[in-house]
């Protein structure tokens, strides 16, 4: 093997690694360079042999403590980037709310009780529920409503504005596009499920704090 | 015009008999999911002592002159039942004939055991399992007021897609139930319904993926939706706020618990956990300590409750009220005793008591498990068929 043989072996395997690389599920913290830029394609955990589910690789090393149990036998195999995202805590909450919407919305403040916010030096796990769902949907409709002051609010959405709004918001709100199925999701809400709502912005507003209320936003 | 039919005219009998009934006839698809099997509106409020429950307040008459502090002027007899004081004085007199205490032989000493042993039967969440036995028409089945959380931590998988969903603000919940106050910038009940689930749709792939740790997600998301779905419940909050002495509307001490206990009992929901914390009171042999805790913190909401909701509605529902803790606190210095009861109230009782320990705090060896306790309550709520098996309190019932 030449020298020159080599180096374009080389070469060819660095490229091919990094367009498998490239390939990964951007949640997963697998070192890819396109995390959190994506969101769609193929599922690798429906590909066999997948790495990235359990049993696929060695697994680690026992940890027995002093009294001989291993702290780590309890653990449940399970894929890897499954069961990361968590619930967004109402810290959170109010300053993405800010950052999707250029503002607070005004009820915000006083709205930290419905999401069950700990007091200081306090922790629990956020969980959602009934009431911080609709909490969290009322205040992205008002926060949407008071900022749809544009002219292409004043009209009802249409196949494709609705289209167009729907991938724009969503992209913005969740900071990554979104797949044609959460796209079509939003755009059936714009023009179908809302026809009833004779106030174009106050449809708009709907359509805004459904993407707020998705989990794209209100998890993390 | 339609035209109607015998059969269409026939159903719209069975309809309005049912309602006039409350629950037992309604078939899915008027008000949601609606099961046969309470036959009246029915709710069983769960108030859970963390950290155990001094046998002071389920038979206080063991230890008169002995031990923890009792004597005979601090007690009060229900009949069979005694109890301390700092219990009896919260419990309105109209309903003094309809408390028992359940005698609980868990055989369980520690904290973590005994509050997981405590909420489940089987592989599933007894709370839920109850809530939906009990069936009804209320939109959110199953709640825990002031957490998110049972004792322990403890987040239970759904049964029959019921789920246990936290209650953490009064006004947020009101405003769930009845809608925000008309604005423009306001958002509108039906528009929401609509818009949460198209927002449900839209979350399908993340939450398909975190099924574990999103599942919170989903179940509100289902619960979010029945609820919107359903006729608007006007509740004032400032009814609230008066009647049970409270300042704002966050669900953050005992009091706000028992007022959103209230609202949920009203709206429907069949199943209500409220927790204290604080009740792990070692060295507390004199009982002065839980005496005080209880008077300070549990009577005066536990008191409005059971006025409002116990006394004063027991022609329009059933709600049954039960009072425990981990287990009872041993002697002589109020540690961990390996079994307890439950303090019960309600229309379906009467007085008397499976739960009276000696003076050493044992129950005698044929009293039933925890099991037991889920038992009786699927007996009090009237469920056509006890998820959990036959009563075995049987001598605890009216």
């Amino acid at each position: 093997m030449t020298l020159r043989t080599a180096l374009t072996s080389i070469l060819s395997f660095a490229v091919a690694a990094s367009i498998a690389a490239c390939d990964v599920d951007p949640d997963n913290l697998t070192g890819g360079r396109n995390r959190g830029s994506a969101g769609q394609g193929t599922d690798p955990a429906a590909q066999p042999g997948d790495p990235t589910q359990p049993g696929s690789c060695q697994e680690g090393k026992p940890h027995p403590g002093f009294g001989g149990n291993d702290f780590a036998s309890e653990r449940k195999p399970g894929a890897m980037g499954a069961d990361r995202r968590r619930v967004k805590p109402f810290s959170a909450l109010r300053t993405e709310m800010t950052r999707a919407l250029g503002q607070m919305p005004g009820a915000m403040a006083a709205s930290g009780a419905a999401f069950g916010e700990d007091p200081p030096r306090w922790f629990s796990e956020p969980t959602a529920g009934a009431v911080s769902i609709y909490t969290t949907y009322g205040l992205g409709f008002s926060g949407c409503y008071d900022t749809m002051n544009g002219a292409s609010y004043a009209q009802a959405p249409t196949p494709q504005t609705a289209a167009d709004e729907c991938a724009k918001m969503q992209r913005k709100f969740w900071q990554r596009p979104p797949t044609d199925e959460e796209g079509k999701a939003c755009v059936a809400l714009a023009v179908d499920g809302l026809a009833s709502e004779a106030n174009a912005r106050r449809r708009w507003a709907h359509v805004c704090a459904s993407i707020l209320a998705s989990a794209g936003f209100t998890t993390y | 015009m339609s035209h109607l039919s015998r059969r269409n005219f026939l159903k719209s009998i069975g309809v309005g008999a049912g309602a006039l009934a409350g629950t037992r006839l309604m078939g899915r698809g008027l008000f949601g999911v609606a099961r046969a099997a309470s036959p009246e509106p029915t709710s069983v409020v769960a108030i859970y002592l963390n950290g155990g429950i001094n046998a002071i307040f389920t038979g206080a008459d063991a230890f008169s002159g002995a031990s923890f502090g009792v004597t005979a002027n601090n007690v009060t007899a229900m009949g069979d039942v005694v109890v301390d004081n700092a219990l009896a004085n919260a419990i309105p007199q109209a309903i003094r004939t309809r408390v028992a205490t359940v005698g609980i032989r868990h055989g369980i000493s520690d904290h973590g055991n005994a509050q997981r042993s405590f909420f489940a039967s089987g592989a599933q969440s007894a709370p839920l399992m109850l809530a939906d036995a009990i069936g009804g028409t209320g939109a959110i089945k199953a709640a825990v007021v002031g957490g998110n959380s049972l004792p322990g931590g403890g987040r239970p998988a759904p049964v029959n897609g019921i789920s246990l969903q936290p209650i953490t603000d009064m006004r947020a919940t009101i405003e769930a139930v009845a809608g925000a106050t008309p604005a423009a910038n306001a958002v509108d009940r039906e528009g929401a319904a609509k818009g949460i689930a198209a927002a449900a749709a839209m979350s399908k792939g993340v939450v398909a993926k975190h099924q574990a740790s999103l599942a919170s997600v989903n179940q509100g998301f289902d619960s979010a939706i029945a609820t919107l779905n359903k006729p608007v419940q006007p509740f004032n909050p400032q009814e609230f706020n008066t009647a049970y002495g409270l300042n704002g509307t966050a669900v953050n001490n005992f009091g706000a618990r028992m007022a959103a206990a209230e609202l949920m009992v009203r709206t429907g929901t069949n199943f209500i956990l409220a927790q204290d914390q604080g009740w792990d009171s070692h060295g507390d042999s004199s009982g002065a300590s839980v005496r005080n805790m209880f008077t300070q913190r549990i009577a005066p909401g536990l008191r409005t409750f059971l006025t409002r909701m116990v006394a004063a509605g027991s022609t329009e529902r059933n709600v049954v009220v039960v009072l425990f803790g981990d287990f009872h606190r041993s002697l002589p210095g109020s540690d961990h005793q390996a079994n307890g009861a439950a303090l019960v109230i309600g229309k379906s009782f009467k007085n008397a008591t499976t739960g009276k320990t000696d003076a050493r705090v044992s129950l005698p060896a044929s009293t039933p498990g925890i099991a037991g306790l889920w038992q009786l309550l699927g007996a009090a709520a009237k469920v056509d068929t006890n998820p959990f098996g036959a009563n075995p309190h049987t001598s605890l019932l009216a």
